[in-house]
């Protein structure tokens, strides 16, 4: 099967900007988390016991200014950030009429959204 | 202060093990895990857990710079990503069944492949060649063969990353080059893209089993990303056989010394 690499400059700058924005504010808010909980947890006794919140309760714990959950908050926007990255691909190639890398990319967040159900249920 | 000083030595030992990492052309899983299991101890759930958020921050920033170069094929990426979420869904939710020993056995072998490959001369360094044997953003053309083997391949790596947390450049890298036919640069470059895709299929089920704690995923995030920015910096761009050697030796070792922890193998003590 051939394949030619396009020139797609739009496509890639998009794709680019998406994760590189999304990774500086997940690094960025889990910065954040990790000096608030040192500053107001200090007597925690081993890394391992703070644990993590689950997904239903971890904007609640935000909005309270808990630093477990801004730092959780960061961990999920790094996390969630290839999946933006898709979802742009997929608005890219829709754009571009171009049907099937819309399909192939749509497929990929089916996976990705099957895993997020699973983690939220 | 128990907790501060073990979140500023999981800081430094990521932003080490970014630096060799960009340098040496692991996406620095390779280099985490070990360090999170052998030097601090931690189980092997949440070494992974850790590594694969730490995973997602540097192949971000790294995808983000080769496509801004117009060096990854979207594409191909896209279509080989189908097979490697997959499998990262079922290496991550198989992982939850599998003891410390069992992915301290697994993790040890595939050590010695990437050791060997290092012996060899890892083939991602070509991103740091010379340009010149491919046409950077004029269109590239070239002819893929094999997308049936390449999208089994793509479904293996993704299975190894949700087991253990790395990227699995490692073994995607040679495949799309070797077997279908990509540009090396251009393999190299896309493999990286399928990272982040791959380890955030995987990341939601380690966090869902409460496998990611937060002041160890954090600092070891936050570490190896900085150090990765720093590490491609200073690398030169220039491809190191004696560092290269080096680590090949040393993740024998480590290696070693996984697989025979993971069998309790005393080794002569």
């Amino acid at each position: 099967m051939t394949m030619v690499q396009r020139k797609d400059p739009h496509l890639d700058i998009v794709l680019s900007l998406v994760l590189l924005i999304g990774s500086i504010i997940g690094i960025a808010i889990i910065s954040l988390g990790l000096v608030l909980y040192l500053i107001y947890h200090p007597d925690t006794v081993s890394v391992v016991d703070a644990r993590s919140l689950p997904l239903s309760q971890l904007l609640p714990q935000v909005r309270s200014g808990s630093p477990l959950a801004i730092l959780d908050a960061g961990l999920i926007i790094l996390m969630l950030t290839p999946i933006l990255r898709v979802v742009m691909a997929i608005y890219q190639f829709w754009r571009e009429g171009d049907w099937r890398y819309t399909w192939v990319s749509a497929g990929v967040l089916a996976v990705l959204l099957v895993s997020l159900y699973l983690a939220s249920g | 202060m128990p907790t501060l000083l073990q979140v500023v030595l999981i800081l430094l030992g990521s932003f080490v093990a970014g630096i060799f990492g960009a340098l040496l052309g692991l996406g620095g899983g390779v280099l985490l895990v070990p360090m999170l299991t052998l030097l601090f101890g931690f189980d092997f759930h949440v070494a992974v857990g850790a590594s694969i958020v730490g995973v997602i921050a540097t192949s971000s920033g790294a995808a983000s710079a080769y496509l801004r170069d117009h060096l990854t094929n979207v594409r191909l990426g896209m279509t080989l990503e189908l097979a490697t979420t997959v499998g990262a869904l079922v290496g991550g939710t198989v992982a939850g069944y599998l003891g410390h020993d069992a992915l301290a056995v697994l993790f040890g072998l595939v050590l010695v492949y990437t050791s060997l490959s290092m012996a060899r001369g890892n083939p991602e360094l070509a991103l740091e060649e010379p340009r010149g044997q491919v046409m950077v953003g004029n269109g590239v053309s070239y002819n893929i063969h094999n997308y049936p083997v390449g999208l089994a391949i793509a479904a293996f790596a993704g299975s190894i990353s949700g087991l253990l947390g790395i990227g699995g450049g490692i073994i995607k890298v040679p495949a799309m080059y070797l077997l279908m036919g990509v540009p090396l640069r251009i393999a190299a470059a896309t493999s990286n893209f399928m990272v982040g895709v791959t380890a955030a299929a995987s990341a939601f089920v380690y966090y869902a089993r409460g496998d990611i704690h937060p002041l160890v995923a954090g600092p070891t995030a936050l570490g190896v990303y900085v150090g990765a920015l720093f590490g491609t910096r200073i690398g030169g761009r220039l491809r190191n056989r004696w560092l290269e050697w080096l680590f090949a030796v040393v993740l024998a070792l480590v290696a070693v010394s996984m697989i025979s922890s993971g069998l309790h193998l005393s080794l002569g003590r």
